[in-house]
């Protein structure tokens, strides 16, 4: 008889090494996720779509070039961007990558029946779900803020002052820059976890994000007073550096909210939205 | 036994529908056959073995832990399950690499490890080709590599040879036999009694989610009391052995097979009659060419126990 066969399990490891380990599973969870998107078509796909706000000035620049003529693109470069991430960005880009890659996180495991392959590692639920969540935050943070680079460059080509591209590095308009990329980046974090938990617990998930994000999100936003601080939508516009259309249009009705108060409600979405997806995980059968 | 896997009472049942119940056993080293009819439970028992499913009554440890409430079960677990859920874009040696690196093996050990359990199933060179592009007969064999590459004490198999082709099953009994010979636990489930009859005798016969029997065939077979043993001898003069034969007490009936020059015994005590059958065979002088026990085997077993619940549920 092997002796191996019929030892008891060995005693808990020590909390330095268990801590390693920890964080070990966790880069081997992100990096695998990572592979897989990298070599998937959703990447390609959703890439796409992110590039859509960029195409306006793209497509001004092609068409100036081809028939040079005096025409100006009608709006300053600023002022361009600033809408372009008010509406397009919070509104569709921010919508699809969230809802594509967050219902993906338990989902797509799910409906690929490779879930398995994570419950027979000696891996603890938590760590599958945040090392896939950080797999995805990353990938969209990085097409979101490429895009929105892109995007402002392009704005301030085709801005109709001339030589007015050498506002492109002006501290005030990096700024901007830099601070709608850090909230973009913060509400994908929310959505994400949110569309995660959302893909766990519901059937037909796709359609309850869809529902949420163009329904929810949207229709919640137009009632008064403080209903719309139940939509994330509300916390993330209150962030940005700049006001957007919606957002300044309730700002006379509602009460507005502190900074740190819609962050620290971000946050909170993320957490639990998270801690309920590994809930789900932890309660989960594999039929 | 020191048992390394124990049932207590386990019990699954999806709403109204029982999967198994009732299923109590303590498994040592060695292999153990799973054996039973599709619709049987064994795929559910492997699952609930795996901590794959929750049971709904009766626990189930492996070295003593549940491996639902202790992860660390895992690392001396390894599932050969029945689905087929790979990650089609990844080369087979990659995927093994991050499975074992969920393991929390370093990055160094990790790519021997991997092309070793590739190398034990046949699939070293198909290791740089996308799973996607891989039979189902190499799929079986990348599960089976998946499910022994961090090297398990307790390995799982859910009919791990369907879908392989000759040389891959050939290649596929010969590793379950190694494991079993080197001491590790391997329960392996099959409806194709042959094919574990070829690996143990040491079986677990299932049929309606209830375990009908569990230990050694042989020693089952000699449980089942209301069936007679078989015996089948083909000799030169069967007449003359059976005219023998028949003043025995031991033996309950014998019928010839005149085309096989064959006879069949029937009998409830084996043991006196092989002992008064070699005295018989030394006096007479006769030359034995074939002896069987056409029902002391697995598939005979299986029909005993299964044929009395058919009737019952009838």
């Amino acid at each position: 008889m092997n002796a191996v066969a019929t030892q008891p399990m060995p005693p808990t490891p020590a909390l330095s090494r268990k801590a390693s380990l920890r964080l070990s599973q966790l880069r081997a969870t992100w990096s695998l996720n990572l592979r897989i998107a990298r070599s998937g078509k959703r990447l390609w796909i959703l890439a796409l779509v992110t590039a859509l706000p960029v195409l306006p000035p793209l497509i001004f620049l092609i068409v100036s070039f081809l028939f040079p003529r005096d025409r100006t693109f009608g709006v300053g470069a600023m002022a361009f961007f600033k809408g372009t991430v008010g509406t397009v960005y919070l509104h569709v880009v921010l919508y699809i990558l969230a809802l594509v890659y967050g219902l993906a996180v338990v989902s797509d495991e799910v409906e690929g029946k490779t879930l398995i392959h994570f419950m027979l590692r000696p891996i603890p639920r938590w760590v599958i779900v945040v090392g896939k969540f950080l797999a995805a935050w990353l990938i969209t943070a990085l097409l979101i803020v490429s895009s929105l680079a892109l995007t402002y460059t392009l704005a301030w080509v085709v801005e109709k002052e001339p030589g007015a591209w050498k506002h492109l590095f002006e501290y005030a308009n990096l700024k901007i820059l830099l601070l709608d990329s850090l909230v973009l980046v913060f509400a994908l974090a929310a959505y994400l976890a949110l569309f995660s938990c959302v893909g766990a617990w519901l059937r037909h998930g796709e359609r309850w994000g869809v529902v949420f994000c163009f329904g929810w999100e949207s229709l919640i936003a137009y009632l008064p007073a403080k209903l719309k601080w139940l939509t994330v939508m509300y916390h993330v516009q209150t962030l940005l550096p700049h006001s957007v259309s919606v957002a300044k249009f309730f700002s006379l009705r509602g009460e507005p909210l502190s900074k740190p108060t819609c962050v620290a409600i971000l946050l909170g979405v993320t957490v639990v939205s998270l801690a309920l997806t590994v809930w789900n995980l932890r309660r989960r059968e594999i039929q | 036994m020191n048992a390394s896997m124990v049932l207590d009472d386990v019990a699954k049942w999806y709403g109204e529908v029982m999967g198994i119940n009732g299923i109590s056993a303590q498994l040592g080293p060695g292999v153990i056959g799973l054996l039973g009819p599709n619709g049987a439970g064994k795929t559910t028992l492997l699952k609930v073995m795996a901590g794959l499913l929750r049971p709904s009554r009766g626990r189930v440890e492996i070295f003593g832990s549940d491996p639902r409430r202790n992860i660390e079960v895992y690392r001396r677990l390894g599932f050969c399950h029945d689905g087929d859920g790979f990650y089609d874009t990844l080369p087979a040696l990659t995927f093994l690499q991050h499975s074992l690196r969920l393991h929390g093996f370093g990055a160094r050990q990790v790519e021997p490890m991997a092309r070793e359990a590739l190398e034990l199933v046949g699939l070293t060179d198909e290791a740089h080709r996308r799973i996607g592009a891989y039979s189902k007969g190499m799929r079986q064999r990348l599960k089976l590599a998946h499910a022994i590459a961090h090297n398990p004490d307790v390995i799982l198999l859910d009919e791990p040879l369907a879908g392989t082709d000759p040389v891959g099953r050939h290649r596929t009994l010969e590793l379950i036999r190694q494991w079993g010979e080197a001491g590790r636990v391997v329960v392996i489930s099959s409806h194709i009694l042959h094919e574990i009859e070829l690996l143990t005798t040491n079986i677990m016969m299932l049929s309606h989610g209830r375990l009908l029997a569990e230990g050694d065939v042989h020693e089952v077979r000699d449980l089942l009391r209301e069936h007679p043993h078989k015996i089948y001898i083909e000799c030169p003069n069967p007449r003359v052995l059976s005219s023998r034969l028949i003043e025995l007490e031991q033996v309950q009936q014998i019928h010839f097979e005149r085309e096989r020059r064959g006879i069949l015994l029937e009998t409830f005590q084996p043991d006196l009659l092989y002992q008064q059958l070699a005295r018989i065979v030394v006096e007479e002088g006769i030359e034995i060419e074939l002896m069987t026990s056409p029902d002391d085997n697995v598939q005979a077993v299986f029909d005993y126990l299964t044929h009395g619940r058919t009737e019952e549920g009838d």
